[in-house]
């Protein structure tokens, strides 16, 4: 572990340690392992296979290799009984649930490898310079998944049976001691190599462990400011809105007499009193929404698949009064059929109602989509004359769905047109028109469009109207009954 | 007419929660904290509580003890009607909504928003009462 943790330290200007603990990750590796398990095996079957192939095509032919067709034969042997074994025990070791056996069943095929390719160094020399890298690969492997003590080990494992036949064919065929020299500069030579590869391999591991450990610590984090951010936005939201909540509490006492009759013009003061307090506290909760929308990303959004439509006259219907006391003319712009979502729907063009049939199916956030409606919805109806119109409606095509609010108010000039999502901006005629808005209205339609991955067209003329299309991706019905969105990476 | 405890750190929303109920005939009580309210329902009986969420010492302190009452079996029954000043559009994860009422969760039996109109904090309150009286007649 002390040369683990002398690795990890990654560059020189590195200045945090991220509290990282620089023990092996075994979690993740033993997460590899598992996921190798079956590779390894089926690997084996076609290393068994191409054994007795060798074999067969051994026997069959003439070649000076034929006093190994033992040997393959046998190794072939050895390679399907030992897997039959692994197969039994992975099938054991899944059931039974236990967690060291990975490792150690790992070990063991190497163990196992390393005995069928020493068997075959020794009966067939002209092949043993690719048997020698068959054993690198092994080595290799045992360094990338288990620690430096032990890869140690394994690679010493390795060198062993790659020079035993050497040694072993030395003695048993009794080779003069001339040769013995160039046999022992081989075996050198190998050895050397193998903890070559294990040394480099091994260095790369731990520098790449080291970073993991770093990601690990630095998600944690991460997750952890996260918390405390939203923790934080709730208490500032909370301290911000208390005390408006309690004026406005001892208003609505006031004016429904619970503190006594008021004269008529202390009712009327009373009353302003609560506007204020409500237009105050609607600027606070805008500049909260905000800045929570901005930080917030589609991954950490609740997304889910439901009908722009049936959401849309949600909203609509909620903002009837409004429009009411505007003296705007917002209708219902559709029938809602809760069924089914494929209902025809009534949008407008010039000759008034046409059907446009087909579902409206969307991935979304519900409260922030519902953000968005309204607040589109809202500002169409702020900036409408007396007697004006206001037409909300959602187009189904074959890949989007998309949000229609068209209004024919006061417009926007071609100067403002690409200003205004910007925060607190508005426009000379805006302010004109209603000097109470706060600007922040379309500056939290973008961040909830962007959230979305939706895409928003404006198009707009001074004193005729404006005109509003976002773009949904179309989210699909699947055949299970369930839905499946073109944007589903999100929520 | 209804005893109704109010659980609220904020002192002025208790005065003008207390100037409608008692306006209305109700008996207000008043714990300004959540610790022992186990005891204090115990011993005073209400007949509904109100019940704030965020408190200083802790910003879930109502649900927790709105589940500690719910835990135990003599003071499950007590309707508690949930009044807090962050609302679902806050757009936090650690917000919430009548949606969210359930036994694990939110063992509540209304939820509202302050400041709440006197009106609808009326009818909710009888609502939650006649509920309550289907569910444990006397």
């Amino acid at each position: 572990m002390e040369e683990i943790a002398q690795s990890s330290t990654p560059s020189p200007t590195q200045r945090f340690d991220w509290g990282a603990s620089a023990a092996f990750n075994e979690d993740l590796r033993e997460q590899e392992l598992y996921e190798r398990l079956w590779w390894f095996v089926r690997t084996r079957w076609v290393a068994a296979g191409a054994c007795m192939a060798a074999g067969g095509l051994l026997s069959a032919s003439s070649l000076p290799l034929a006093d190994a067709v033992p040997a393959f034969v046998l190794a072939a042997l050895l390679l399907a009984a030992s897997n039959a074994v692994y197969i039994a025990w992975i099938r054991r070791s899944f059931r039974i649930r236990e967690r060291r056996l990975p490792r150690r069943f790992v070990l063991t095929q190497m163990a196992g490898d390393f005995l069928v390719l020493g068997i075959l160094t020794y009966a067939a020399p002209p092949i043993r310079p690719a048997l020698f890298v068959l054993f690198v690969t092994h080595v290799l492997l045992a360094t990338l998944f288990f620690e430096r003590n032990i890869s140690a080990v394994m690679t010493g494992l390795g060198a062993t049976f790659a020079a035993a036949p050497l040694v072993i064919e030395h003695v048993v065929q009794s080779r003069p001691p001339v040769e013995l020299s160039s046999r022992l500069v081989l075996i050198i030579a190998l050895v050397g190599s193998y903890y070559a590869v294990w040394f480099l391999c091994g260095t790369i591991t731990e520098t790449i462990k080291a970073k993991e450990h770093q990601l690990e610590a630095a998600h944690r984090e991460l997750v952890r400011l996260d918390r405390e951010k939203s923790r934080g936005t709730l208490r500032a939201t909370h301290e911000l809105k208390a005390p408006f909540a309690a004026i406005k509490s001892y208003v609505y006492t006031l004016r429904d007499g619970y503190c006594g009759p008021l004269p008529d013009k202390a009712q009327e003061v009373v009353m302003r009193i609560g506007d204020r307090c409500d237009r105050l506290m609607e600027k606070i909760t805008d500049i909260i929404q905000l800045s929570n929308l901005k930080t917030l990303e589609a991954e950490d959004a609740k997304f889910e698949t439901m009908s722009l439509r049936a959401l849309t006259g949600d909203v609509v219907r909620e903002l009837m009064p409004e429009a009411e006391a505007a003296g705007v003319l917002l209708k219902e712009p559709y029938p809602v059929d809760e069924v089914s979502d494929t209902h025809e729907i009534d949008t407008y063009d010039a000759d008034g109602p046409i059907c446009v049939p087909g579902p409206t199916l969307v991935r979304a956030s519900a409260e922030n989509l519902r953000t968005l409606i309204l607040n589109l919805a809202r500002n169409a109806i702020a900036y409408s004359p007396d007697g004006g119109r206001v037409d909300v409606s959602v187009i189904p095509r074959e890949r989007t769905v998309t949000l229609r609010v068209r209004d024919q108010g006061i417009g926007i000039a071609q100067k403002d047109l690409p200003r205004i999502f910007e925060e607190h901006f508005r426009s000379n005629e805006a302010v004109r028109k209603d000097p109470s808005g706060n600007g922040m209205g379309l500056a939290i339609v973008k961040e909830v469009a962007r959230l979305h991955g939706a895409s928003i067209e404006v198009s707009s003329e001074i004193g005729r109207g404006t005109e509003f299309l976002v773009h949904f991706d179309a989210a699909r019905e699947t055949k299970g009954g369930g839905v499946d969105g073109a944007n589903t990476h999100r929520g | 007419m209804a005893r109704i405890l109010i659980v609220d750190d904020d002192l002025d929303i208790i005065d003008s929660l207390r100037l409608i109920l008692e306006g209305n005939g109700h008996e207000v009580l008043v714990k300004t904290d959540t610790e022992r309210l186990n005891d204090e329902v115990r011993s005073t009986s209400p007949d509904l509580i109100i019940l704030d969420v965020m408190f200083p010492e802790d910003f879930q302190a109502g649900f927790k003890a709105a589940r500690r009452l719910h835990k135990d079996a003599d003071l499950a029954h007590v309707p508690i009607l949930v009044l807090s000043a962050v609302n679902q559009r806050s757009n936090l994860s650690l917000s919430f909504s009548e949606s969210d009422i359930s036994d694990d969760f939110m063992p509540v039996q209304g939820f509202l928003e302050k400041p709440v109109e006197p009106r609808v904090l009326l009818e909710k309150i009888n609502e939650v009462l006649r509920g309550a009286a289907s569910d444990h007649p006397a």
